[in-house]
């Protein structure tokens, strides 16, 4: 008696849990083409014809591959997924009239987005805006023409704890009157920042690090990117509320209004193998920010080069 | 904000009904080799020719390839990106013109990805920067642009001369070949401050090889601009004719630079490093040998070394720099 009681619980759970997990037909893995269909199956024989409707029918901690070229419309984010176009033709979620992907995932959840390019077409909203969600990883992505004012290319601004990746991308030409490449404008808990091989130019400012009162601090690694051309600060590293640590290596802040700025003195930028060259100000620290120096960058031909605040040994 | 939101969207359709073509403009449009120009340019019935599916975008649209193909010549004339992403090789012959050219207006933003730019040996330029406010070049191929005219700085694989305002130029992963449009004029890519107007521009993992002459950077005829600031990072300059680098300005206004970084700048015929009339160079970590002559200056030049340079075993004479910088 006790076992089919038991039995009837365990069935009457699967049951429940089948229907909460529908659409019934749910894939790890699912494809789009700009020639797709949308369906519940997305198969590779059958690709959707949009982000969205793949996304609403892949496991969490699936894929969607993108298996031809084509514009695949604005998405949100809601659970762990990749989205990966390896070259198959260009891959758009382009939008002229919605943020192009908006993640709103659990605070577990890791997103990885490969090889799209998310275009405004000089309209208004944001490129990429992260609310919740513990990583999004950007590998060879284009991230272009969000014109409004105020438009960020990544708005990073995390109800929790979150990292961001990024990595052979590019950010360009977002922005107009206020607005950035990236804003890093976390709400609660600690971020973590990685940039390797990224261009940024083009845009309003660069890169904003801006924490939030009641944020985690901010610690961001820059590698072998190219910060240039933004009409305001290359990078800011605001600590009017929790640090804000930088370390640049082997980049470049060029040809901006200004190339790094540090302002208020929680907020710390690290520089070491870099360029600072042809910015209206080379490096700028207010309000006893601090911008260190291993000294070993090249801080010339800016209108004023400006100076690190503190030296470093290399050990 | 909504209500903003809400009137600018009115605006813009207001405008687009004002200015409305018989045609609408299209966000995106597609190119492929099957397609024909009499096409809207959908993925469904793309066009043939980067021109048709250009002339069909709206400003800061798209262009993008589905199939491999050749897709001729293109006179830009707005904000656009022609892109393609790995469908195979997206070709712009050019005998005898322009590859790509781009003749916008001030604030235009144009970028040119994934093409194959081929001049045929009669080409004048690959691709050439007339008037816009950013030009983004990447993961291109521009090459055998030798012709002798009739457009000035006919030969040079990548040309900007800015008519107006200033400009901004972006080149990463971009191959430069084989460009020239005489025995000593032309090469591989060059920059012309015209008037007052400025260029800033980046360049990243960008080889510049087996042109006449390499890369030259020409405030001479910029006497009241901001002048011209090029960053070249990562890259080689390598096996051309003539020089490897130049740069020059007004003597009165020293504004044309170069800056050097993690670059190699080798087997070149002439100089490999050349401060032409008062032009300024700067290097760190650059590589110059087994050119013709290491490092050149003509009078009220610079070429200023961070002092971690090597500079050895060019043919003739290694040079030297002219001042020091001290890392910091």
């Amino acid at each position: 008696m006790g076992r089919i009681a038991l039995t009837r619980t365990t069935c009457a759970a699967v049951i429940v849990a089948a229907l909460h997990a529908a659409p019934a037909r749910a894939a790890p893995k699912v494809w789009v083409s700009g020639d797709g269909v949308n369906s519940t199956t997305c198969g590779v024989t059958s690709p959707c014809r949009t982000l969205q409707q793949a996304h609403d029918n892949v496991t969490a901690g699936g894929e969607i591959g993108v298996i031809g070229p084509g514009e695949l419309g604005p998405l949100t984010i809601t659970k762990a997924i990749s989205i990966v176009s390896d070259g198959g033709g260009e891959a758009s979620a382009q939008t002229g009239s919605a943020t192009g992907i908006v993640v709103n995932a659990l605070a577990t959840d890791v997103v990885q987005l490969r090889g799209l390019t998310i275009d405004g077409t000089s309209q208004v909203w944001n490129g990429i805006v992260f609310n919740t969600g513990a990583a999004l990883h950007l590998q060879l992505c284009t991230i272009k023409n969000f014109r409004n004012g105020g438009a960020f290319g990544i708005e990073f601004q995390p109800a929790n704890a979150a990292k961001l990746v990024v990595s052979d991308s590019f950010i360009i030409n977002n922005g107009t009157i206020g607005g950035a490449g990236i804003r890093l404008a976390p709400v609660a808990g600690a971020t973590t920042v990685v940039l390797e091989r990224t261009v940024i130019a083009g845009n309003y400012a660069g890169i904003d690090a801006v924490p939030l009162l009641g944020a985690g601090a901010i610690t961001m690694a820059v590698a072998d990117s190219t910060i240039a051309g933004n009409l305001t600060d290359g990078i800011l590293a605001d600590g009017s509320y929790v640090p804000v640590t930088v370390i640049a290596d082997r980049s470049r802040f060029v040809n901006n209004g200004v190339g790094v700025h540090a302002t208020i003195f929680r907020a710390v930028v690290l520089l070491s193998n870099s360029t600072i060259a042809g910015n209206g100000t080379g490096l700028l620290s207010d309000i006893f920010g601090v911008i260190g120096s291993y000294g070993n960058n090249n801080i010339d031909k800016n209108g004023t080069d400006g100076a690190p605040t503190m030296s470093f040994a290399q050990k | 904000m909504l209500r903003t939101a809400g009137l600018l969207t009115f605006t813009t359709a207001l405008a687009v009904l004002a200015t409305a073509p018989a045609q609408a403009l299209a966000p995106r449009t597609w190119v492929a080799k099957t397609g024909d120009d009499a096409n809207p340019c959908t993925i469904a019935l793309p066009c043939r020719t980067f021109q048709g599916a250009h002339d069909k975008t709206a400003p800061g649209g798209t262009v993008s390839v589905l199939t491999p193909g050749d897709y001729g010549a293109v006179q830009i004339n707005r904000s656009i990106s022609v892109t393609n992403d790995g469908v195979g090789e997206a070709g712009i012959l050019a005998p005898g013109t322009i590859g790509a050219f781009i003749t916008g207006v001030v604030g235009d933003v144009v970028s040119l990805r994934g093409l194959v730019i081929d001049g045929l040996a009669s080409g004048e330029n690959g691709i050439r920067l007339g008037r816009a406010s950013a030009l983004h070049i990447q993961k291109c191929v521009v090459r055998n642009f030798q012709g002798s005219g009739p457009e000035q700085f006919a030969g040079w694989g990548i040309a900007v001369l800015p008519l107006a305002s200033a400009s901004q130029v972006f080149i990463s992963d971009t191959l430069v070949y084989n460009n020239g449009g005489g025995p000593n004029t032309g090469g591989g890519i060059v920059f012309i401050g015209q008037g007052s107007n400025s260029v800033n521009a980046v360049l990243e993992r960008v080889r510049v090889e087996n042109n006449v002459n390499g890369i030259e950077v020409s405030a001479s005829n910029n006497p009241g601009g901001n002048g011209l600031h090029v960053m070249l990072r990562n890259s080689i300059v390598s096996g051309n004719t003539i020089y490897g680098v130049l740069v020059d300005s007004d003597p009165s206004h020293p504004n044309g630079h170069l800056f050097l970084r993690n670059s190699s700048v080798v087997h070149n015929g002439g100089f490999g490093v050349v401060a032409g009339q008062a032009g300024t160079i700067l290097m760190s970590n650059v590589t110059v040998a087994r050119n013709g002559s290491g490092l050149g200056t003509f009078p009220g030049a610079q070429i200023i070394s961070y002092g971690n340079n090597e500079i050895d075993n060019n043919v003739g004479a290694d040079g030297a720099a002219t001042g020091f910088f001290a890392p910091r």
